[in-house]
């Protein structure tokens, strides 16, 4: 079942209860049943149209990570929203930045989905439309750029037989933990 | 004296505005040091925007707190972003391991008198941008670490035309 997870969602434009629930219900009814990819997508309903530009792109993301809910380990959709809240928050977010591309947002789901892990990333953005998935275990950093059409940039510090490793590669998601292998990457993901 | 145009002594402590997005965090969104993002260039800008510590009279925990301030005067700082710290030889040492050739130049802005640009990064330059995150600049300060900082008056050093 999909879910908004409404305690992140933004700041509703009305001022009491009954204004709450007909925008909460505006906002269901605009969601669409489901994408070519099997990702929940918005139309452009009164209620998100009175959103900015960032509390819209907020709820379509936390709508994607809903709709691939039942694909992600335990736990994992509401601590994304929550993340995901945070970094588009007004205090956080950089107004010069390009807010999230939705395709960078359904690669950053792919590579949750493909890498497997118990672990769940940090998260944030190049300022180009990326999300950015960060991974960190005993001082061992692994960062991958998600970006659209299903690419990603990742690059690592990984401390190995005594010695500090960097390595950065061009990949897809299907491929990322098989380029990671010569890392040992189950410390960030187990 | 150092004039517009010079590089800066070495050392010297520089510090660089860094938005929340591009702090590294663990799960829980905790802030634990600065992406390989924050150290690219932007498009169009051929080096590293930073402000210049030692520009400042001080205690260098003083001349820190007035880089900071002069940021925020000059800068749409954000509550959650965070003041990222290096030393001139620690990205120096990084850059020049990666064959690239690092300057930092004394650039001050009608806005920032303090203000400086680091050149010899260069995007693409994945695994040195980790190396700078993950080492020059891996000291950091958040809103209300920077504001616990001593204050002083930020007055001009004599070294400084």
């Amino acid at each position: 079942m999909n879910y908004i997870d409404a305690q992140y969602v933004p700041h509703f434009p009305g001022g009491d209860n009954d204004s709450l629930y007909d925008y909460l219900n505006n906002i269901v009814r605009g969601l669409k049943s489901v994408g070519p990819l099997g990702f929940v997508q918005l139309d452009n309903s009164d209620a998100s149209s009175e959103m900015s530009q960032r509390e819209r792109r907020l709820l379509e993301i936390q709508t994607a990570i809903s709709s691939v809910s039942m694909h992600l380990q335990t736990g994992f959709s509401h601590g994304l929203s929550r993340q995901f809240y945070e970094l588009l928050d007004e205090d956080a977010w950089e107004d010069e930045d390009v807010l999230p591309d939705m395709s960078s947002v359904r690669t950053f789901l792919q590579v949750l989905v493909g890498t497997d892990g118990n672990r769940r990333p940090g998260i944030g953005t190049n300022g180009r439309g990326s999300v950015t998935a960060f991974w960190l275990a005993d001082g061992n950093r692994l960062t991958v750029e998600c970006l659209p059409e299903e690419r990603i940039t990742w690059v690592l510090t990984r401390e190995l037989d005594g010695e500090t490793v960097r390595a950065a590669g061009e990949s897809r998601p299907a491929r990322l933990l098989h380029e990671l292998t010569p890392y040992n990457p189950e410390i960030w993901f187990d | 004296m150092i004039r517009e145009g010079d590089d800066l002594p070495n050392p010297s402590t520089v510090v660089r505005y860094v938005g929340f997005g591009r702090m590294f965090k663990d799960d829980s969104g905790a802030v634990v040091g600065p992406a390989a993002s924050a150290f690219e260039c932007r498009p169009g800008e051929p080096d590293l925007s930073v402000t210049w510590c030692e520009y400042f009279l001080g205690s260098s925990e003083e001349q820190l707190r007035c880089a900071i301030e002069a940021m925020r005067a000059s800068l749409d700082v954000k509550s959650k972003a965070c003041f990222c710290v290096a030393n001139t030889d620690a990205l120096s040492e990084s850059i020049n391991s990666y064959g690239g050739v690092f300057r930092a130049v004394y650039l001050p802005r009608a806005d920032n008198p303090a203000h400086a640009g680091v050149f010899g990064v260069s995007a693409d330059e994945s695994e040195l941008l980790e190396k700078l995150a993950a080492e020059a600049w891996c000291e950091f300060f958040t809103k209300d670490a920077s504001d616990a900082l001593s204050s002083s008056e930020c007055s001009k050093g004599p070294h400084v035309e």
